[in-house]
């Protein structure tokens, strides 16, 4: 049965917005840009600020968590990259919703990691708290840094091939 | 209602050690009062039911009416479907004085008349309700893609929603001439 949600006063709509789970916002901002606004707007003037965004990208994961108090956490949006996908026809930024979270298709790593943590930073106004990357994320450090003047909260650094953590010497030499 | 109040009350001394105050208090009279809607069928609610709402309960406490005074002048809500307000009615009854639940199960279920309950429910400032509902109108999209969300919740496209933009500022347009040209001719 539909609910027309646009006609509810605004105290609904606000109220209604605060209780979809992160993944379910970021799904329901591409139903229209008209909707993106006002989700955004939601945000923008109630900032989740206990809500801790993370860019995670080793190995083929390359997609942004949110953390909220006393919850797991909600993976929102993940890239893929289109040359690691064999026997798939995927177009270049092409856009495509699993049941959990949006997914783009890039043919350039880097630009697919970009462009989530954009929208996603865009839409909830929040700043990178963390990042877990391996030695080809070493990158994002300096993007972020240059894109936010909040520092970062957490830096998890992970071994190629398994996700054994370790830190020390590249990561001395990545925050040198 | 009343009958299980004095349920209630008769129990009590079986249980002196558990609530003697409540035995040895005299017993106050339940107040009730009385609301219609569009239908003007008139529900008779007790005013500890009523408390979940915020405006009922402001206007009692501001009116200070005396039981002959609320049944001569029920409370109107013009703008709430008859059998929404039986709903809302329902849902007080049952929750009167309780702690309600992290999920509540008397919930009304037609999910058609949803999007005009939510409405009286706000109106009426029935915060746990409304939270209630709002839970349920946002489990609606629970893994749904952007398009079944549109239909869900009734989203127009970018389209639509730039074609009702034009259509607004075309008829603000002609409105704006035509105010333009009423002007004219009174000042002729």
């Amino acid at each position: 049965m539909p609910f027309p949600i646009l006609s509810t006063p605004h105290v609904v709509l606000s109220e209604i917005i605060s209780l979809l789970e992160p993944n379910e916002i970021v799904t329901a901002s591409f139903c229209s840009e008209n909707l993106r606004r006002l989700l955004k707007s939601h945000f923008h003037q109630r900032k989740p600020s206990k809500w801790r965004l993370y860019m995670v990208d080793y190995d083929s994961n390359r997609h942004v968590e949110i953390f909220k108090p006393i919850r797991n956490s909600t993976t929102v949006m993940m890239a893929k990259n289109i040359s690691e996908l064999a026997g798939t026809a995927h177009r270049p930024n092409e856009l495509r919703f699993s049941p959990e979270f949006p997914v783009i298709y890039s043919e350039d790593r880097l630009l697919g990691a970009k462009m989530i943590v954009d929208y996603v930073t865009d839409l909830f106004k929040l700043d990178v708290y963390g990042l877990c990357i391996d030695i080809n994320g070493i990158w994002a450090i300096d993007w972020i840094n240059n894109r936010q003047e909040k520092m970062l909260g957490s830096i998890a650094l992970s071994k190629n091939s398994n996700y054994n953590w370790y830190g020390d010497e590249i990561m001395d030499y990545a925050l040198r | 209602m009343s009958s299980t109040e004095q349920g209630t009350s008769s129990a009590a001394p079986a249980e002196p050690t558990t609530a003697p105050e409540s035995a040895a208090a005299p017993e106050v009279p339940e107040s009730f009062y009385y609301v219609h809607g569009k239908d003007k069928v008139v529900h008779k609610v007790s005013a500890g039911a009523l408390q979940h709402s915020a405006l009922i309960h402001g206007m009692i406490s501001n009116l200070g009416y005396t039981e002959e005074q609320a049944k001569a002048n029920p409370f109107p809500f013009e703008n709430i479907d008859g059998d929404i307000l039986q709903m809302v009615v329902d849902w007080c009854n049952q929750h009167k004085g309780k702690p309600t639940p992290p999920e509540d199960t008397n919930l009304p279920k037609q999910k058609e008349k949803l999007f005009d309950l939510v409405l009286a429910v706000n109106y009426l400032e029935i915060k746990e309700l409304l939270t209630y509902c709002c839970k349920q109108v946002a489990m609606m999209v629970k893994g749904k893609s952007p398009e079944e969300i549109r239909e869900i919740w009734m989203i127009p496209t970018d389209a639509e929603d730039e074609a009702a933009e034009k259509e607004a500022k075309k008829r603000a347009g002609k409105e704006a001439a035509g105010e333009t040209a009423a002007a004219a001719g009174d000042a002729k």
